[in-house]
C-alpha cells in the first residue's frame, strides 16, 4: 500500500547546478519502494550547444543498491521569440542518463551525488533518500530460492544447486525466457569464481505445486557444482528480472457497460501497463572442505567410482591381437579424471590406446565413463599375464581415499600361424627386422609416362585386335572364292568379263586419234565380241548377227539392246569393209556406245 | 592404299596415342620439385606437389610411390598405404612397391591372416600377377596375330605342313586362352571389386548404415574389400569373410 501511496513522479528533487548555459539535474520516479522494485533515476544535462567527449554520470553499485542497467538519448528543442520586429532563436539540447537501481535491503539508504565534467568544469547534484519498505504482498508474487544438496562438501566433490522460481497461482506477473538467461548468467558468474559449473537442464518447464495450501508454478532448474577451493564460499544473492501486469483504468469517467462487460474499460482505452520488476534471490553460503594429502597415483578424481578390466579373446596366436578393454566410470565430471597407466608387459607389444570418454547429464547429477581399448600383440608362445590395474580416488562418503583394483588377467599364447603355415598376410614383428629398418627411397624418374590400371580401354587395342581376325577373315574368303574359280573356270570370265571390256575400250580411248581406222573398229569389235562370249558362254566370234541375235534373245537379253548392239556392229563392219573414213567425232560416238552397250549387257541376267 | 584411307586409320592412331602425350611438360616440373622438397624434408609440400600431379591426370605408379613415401614420413599410415595399393595396381611388380608395401603394413595395428592357400592356388596365383594387364594385352594381341596368320597360311600349304601349323596353333590357343583368362579375370576385378584402405585411426563397421550394433573393429591402414554403398555408407568385407556397414568418408579406395 506504501507503494501505492508513494508518488509516480518526481522531479527536480535536485537542481544542482546553473552555470551559464548548462544545468544538471537528478530525478528519481520515486524516493519510496519496496523491496524487490527498481527505481529509476534520470539524470539531465540541458546545454544550448552541443557536448562531446564522455560527459555522462557514474553511477556504481553499493550495499544498498544494485545497478541492474543504463541508458540514454538526447533531445533538442528551439524557441523563436518575436519582440518588436526583433527575432530571437533559442537552441537548447536535453542528454538524458536513465539508471534502473534495485534496493538490496529495508530501511532507507542515501543516493549520493551524481557527478559531470563538462569543459573543465564540475557539476554536482545533491544525493537524496530512499525509504525501502518490507515486500508487499504483490511483490511476494514471485520468489527466487536458492538451495544446494550438501552445506560442506569436499574441494571436486559433486553437490546440487536447485533453483526454484515460484510463481503464485494467478498472479499478474509474466516471467520471460530472456529473464531466465539473463539470471543464469548472472549465477554462473557467481558460482564460477570458486566453483566448476555444470548445467544439468536444457528447457525450462513449469509444474503446478501446492505449498501450505497455497498454488504456484514453480519453474526449476539444477546445476552441478565441483568446489575448486577450499574454505567457506559464500554465493551473494542475484537479482531475478520478471514483468508485473497492472490493470490501468480508463480516464472516460462512469462506465456504463461495465456491470455487463467486464473487458469494455480494455476496449474503451483501459488496458493493461507492463512494468519491469526484479526479485533478488536468496544467498547461500557452502563450506569447501580441503582433500587430505594425496597418495602416490591420485589424480583428482572425487566421488564413487567402479572399473572394468577385460580382455578378448582369452586365447590367442603369438603375433596377433588381444583386445584389453579398461572403463573406468564415476560421479565426476570428465576434466578431473585422469590417466590410467598400463603397467610394463615382457614379451608383449602395446600400442597407443584409443580413448572414448562419454558424459551423461542427468537430473540426478553428472556421471562420467573413461574407456580405453588397449591393442596387445603377444611375442611369445606360452602365458601372458596382465597384473592388477589400480585405480586411486578419494570417496567423500567415507572421507578417505579409496583404491580401485582390477584381477590379473591371464592370456594363453599359443603357437602363431606364422611358423605354421609360412603364409600371413601381414608380418609379425620378427618378419619386419626382416624387411628392413625403413621405406625404400623415392623413384627419381617417371618411367613410360602416363600409365593407366584400364589398359583395355585404350582405343589402340580397339583398333589393333580385330586385325587377327581379319586377317583370318578375309584368308578365308580368299580361299573359298578361289576355290570356286577352280570348280567353274568360266565363272572368273564371266565375273571380269565387263571389268575387262572396260579397261580395253579406255585403252582404245587413249590411243583412239593415232590409230588407224581398222584398227580402231577392230579392237573395238574384238572387245565387244569377247564380253558377248565370256559372258554368255558361247563364241559370239565369226558369228552371223542374226546368229548373234538368236543366241543372246535365247538367254533373254533385252531386245533393244540386242538391237543396238548389232546396230553397232553392222555400223563398225560398214566403215571396217567399206574403206570408209572415220572421224575423232564418229570414235568418239562408237566409244560412247560401245561403252553403253556393255553396261547395259552387264546388267542383263544370264539366262541358260 | 589411296590416301583417303590412310587419313582416317592416321586420326584413329592419334587418338589411340594422344592420352600419353599430353601434358607431360608442367607434370615433369613437378615432380622434380616434389622430390627436392622430398630430400629437404619437406614431406608435407612433397605431397601436394604429387597430389599435383595426379590430379593433371598424369596417374604413373613411380609418383603414387613417391607420394606414399611422403605419407609415411608424415605419420599417416592408411593414406601411405593407398597410395602404395594404387601404385602396385599400376605396376604390380615393382620390388620397390612391394618392400614398401610390406613395411608401412607392419606398422598398422589389425593382422587380419589371409585365407590359406594350398600349393596350386599359389602357383596359379603367381602366375596370374606376375605379368601386368597391359603386358597381357599386348602379348594377347601378338599371340592372336600369330593364329591369324597361321591360319590364313594353313589354307595354303602342304598337307604335312599344315599338321605342324595346326599344332603350333594349339599351343599358342592353349597360351592365348590361359592369358585371356587371366586377363579376363583381371578386367573384371578392375571393373566390379573395389578395395579400400581405412584411414581414420579406428573405425567401427556396423551391422547396418547408422546401426547401433559393431559387429568389428579395424585401424587405420587396414585393407578390404568394398561390395556396395548406400548414401555415406559402405558395405565392406574383411579377408576373413567378415562384413560390415563403414563410412565411406573414412575409407580411401584404391
Amino acid at each position: 500500500m506504501i507503494r501505492l501511496l508513494a508518488p509516480m513522479l518526481i522531479i527536480g528533487l535536485c537542481a544542482a547546478a546553473q552555470a551559464q548555459d548548462i544545468s544538471f539535474s537528478v530525478s528519481a520516479d520515486r524516493t519510496s519502494a519496496m523491496l524487490g522494485e527498481r527505481i529509476q533515476v534520470t539524470a539531465q544535462i540541458v546545454s544550448n550547444k552541443q557536448l562531446s567527449g564522455s560527459f555522462a554520470p557514474q553511477v556504481t553499485k553499493s550495499e544498498d543498491f544494485d545497478v541492474l542497467g543504463m541508458n540514454q538519448n538526447s533531445s533538442q528543442s528551439t524557441s523563436i521569440q518575436v519582440i518588436n520586429g526583433k527575432m530571437t532563436q533559442t537552441v537548447n539540447i536535453t542528454y538524458f542518463f536513465y539508471y534502473s537501481i534495485a534496493p538490496k535491503k529495508t530501511g532507507s539508504f542515501t543516493f549520493p551525488a551524481l557527478k559531470t565534467v563538462i569543459d573543465g568544469k564540475t557539476y554536482t547534484s545533491n544525493p537524496f533518500t530512499v525509504t525501502v519498505g518490507k515486500e508487499t504482498a504483490q511483490a511476494s508474487d514471485v520468489r527466487v530460492i536458492l538451495s544446494v544438496s550438501k552445506k560442506s562438501l569436499y574441494q571436486g566433490e559433486q553437490a546440487f544447486l536447485t533453483i526454484k522460481v515460484v510463481q503464485k497461482a494467478g498472479a499478474q506477473v509474466q516471467l520471460s525466457q530472456q529473464g531466465f538467461m539473463a539470471f543464469f548468467d548472472k549465477l554462473e558468474k557467481e558460482l564460477s569464481k570458486d566453483f566448476a559449473v555444470v548445467r544439468l537442464f536444457n528447457q525450462l518447464k513449469g509444474v503446478m505445486e501446492v505449498e501450505n495450501g497455497e498454488k504456484s508454478v514453480v519453474v526449476k532448474a539444477q546445476y552441478a557444482l565441483f568446489p575448486i577451493t577450499a574454505g567457506d564460499i559464500a554465493v551473494a544473492p542475484v537479482p531475478f528480472e520478471y514483468v508485473s501486469l497492472k490493470r490501468v483504468q480508463s480516464r472516460r469517467g462512469v462506465n456504463p457497460f461495465e456491470d455487463f462487460f467486464p473487458d469494455a474499460d480494455e476496449f474503451f482505452g483501459g488496458g493493461v501497463q507492463q512494468v519491469s520488476r526484479s526479485v533478488v534471490s536468496n544467498g547461500l553460503t557452502i563450506h569447501s572442505v580441503q582433500l587430505p594429502p594425496s597418495p602416490a597415483g591420485f589424480s583428482g578424481a572425487v566421488g564413487s567410482f567402479s572399473m572394468n578390466v577385460g580382455a578378448d579373446p582369452k586365447t590367442v596366436p603369438s603375433g596377433e591381437a588381444v583386445t584389453l578393454s579398461v572403463i573406468i566410470r564415476g560421479s565426476t565430471r570428465p576434466g578431473s579424471m585422469g590417466e590410467i597407466a598400463l603397467p610394463q608387459l615382457s614379451d608383449c607389444e602395446v600400442f597407443t590406446p584409443e580413448k572414448h570418454v562419454s558424459v551423461d547429464t542427468t537430473q540426478n547429477g553428472i556421471s562420467c565413463q573413461k574407456g580405453y581399448k588397449y591393442l596387445l600383440i603377444p611375442r611369445q608362445e606360452g602365458t601372458l599375464t596382465i597384473p592388477s590395474l589400480t585405480w586411486e580416488y578419494f570417496d567423500p562418503a567415507a572421507a578417505s581415499y579409496k583404491t580401485l583394483r582390477s584381477d590379473p588377467i591371464t592370456i594363453a599364447v599359443t603357437k602363431g600361424k606364422a611358423t605354421q603355415a609360412g603364409q600371413t598376410r601381414y608380418l609379425t614383428q620378427e618378419e619386419i627386422r626382416q624387411v628392413g629398418q625403413d621405406i625404400r627411397y623415392i623413384k627419381t624418374s617417371v618411367p613410360g609416362g602416363r600409365q593407366t590400371d584400364q589398359p583395355y580401354k585404350n582405343p589402340l587395342f580397339l583398333i589393333l585386335f580385330p586385325i587377327p581376325f581379319l586377317i583370318a577373315g578375309f584368308s578365308l574368303l580368299y580361299k573359298i572364292q578361289a576355290q570356286r574359280y577352280e570348280k567353274d573356270a568360266s565363272l572368273a570370265l564371266r565375273q571380269k568379263a565387263a571389268r575387262r571390256a572396260f579397261r580395253t575400250i579406255a585403252q582404245v580411248r587413249k590411243k583412239a586419234d593415232a590409230m588407224p581406222a581398222t584398227d580402231f573398229l577392230a579392237r573395238i569389235a574384238a572387245c565387244l565380241e569377247d564380253f558377248v562370249t565370256h559372258k554368255y558362254g558361247f563364241s559370239a566370234t565369226g558369228t552371223t548377227l542374226d546368229e548373234l541375235r538368236q543366241q543372246l534373245a535365247a538367254r533373254h537379253v533385252e531386245t533393244g539392246v540386242i538391237g543396238r548392239l548389232a546396230g553397232l556392229l553392222e555400223s563398225m563392219d560398214t566403215f571396217r569393209f567399206g574403206r570408209r573414213s572415220l572421224d575423232a567425232a564418229s570414235r568418239a560416238a562408237m566409244l560412247q556406245q560401245a561403252t553403253q552397250l556393255v553396261r547395259d549387257l552387264a546388267k542383263q541376267k544370264r539366262g541358260s | 592404299m589411296k590416301l583417303p584411307h590412310v587419313i582416317p586409320c592416321a586420326v584413329l592412331l592419334f587418338l589411340a596415342l594422344a592420352p600419353h602425350r599430353a601434358g607431360c611438360a608442367p607434370v615433369n616440373v613437378w615432380f622434380d620439385k616434389a622430390n627436392a622438397l622430398y630430400e629437404h624434408q619437406a614431406y608435407d609440400s612433397a605431397a601436394f606437389y604429387y597430389e599435383q600431379v595426379l590430379a593433371a591426370g598424369f596417374t604413373n605408379s613411380a609418383v603414387y610411390y613417391n607420394l606414399g613415401n611422403s605419407y609415411f614420413r608424415l605419420k599417416k599410415v592408411g593414406l601411405a598405404l593407398l597410395a602404395y595399393e594404387r601404385a602396385h595396381r599400376l605396376s604390380p611388380n615393382d620390388p620397390d612397391i612391394q618392400a614398401n608395401i610390406k613395411f608401412a603394413s607392419s606398422a598398422i595395428i589389425d593382422r587380419i591372416p589371409a585365407p590359406e592357400q594350398t600349393f596350386f592356388e599359389a602357383v596359379l596365383t603367381r602366375l596370374h600377377t606376375v605379368l601386368s594387364l597391359n603386358a597381357q594385352l599386348w602379348i594377347l594381341f601378338f599371340l592372336l596375330l600369330a593364329l591369324g596368320i597361321l591360319f590364313a597360311a594353313g589354307l595354303y600349304v602342304s598337307s604335312n605342313m599344315r599338321l605342324w601349323i595346326i599344332y603350333l596353333s594349339g599351343l599358342l590357343l592353349l597360351v592365348t586362352a590361359t592369358i585371356g583368362t587371366s586377363a579376363g579375370v583381371k578386367i573384371y576385378r578392375s571393373e566390379r571389386v573395389e578395395y579400400a584402405i581405412v584411414l581414420s585411426p579406428s573405425l567401427d563397421a556396423k551391422n547396418e548404415p547408422n546401426g547401433s550394433k559393431v559387429i568389428f573393429t579395424v585401424h587405420e591402414g587396414t585393407k578390404f574389400r568394398v561390395h556396395k554403398a548406400i548414401n555415406d555408407w559402405s558395405f565392406v568385407s574383411l579377408p576373413t569373410g567378415l562384413g560390415g556397414w563403414v563410412q565411406s568418408s573414412s575409407i580411401g579406395k584404391i
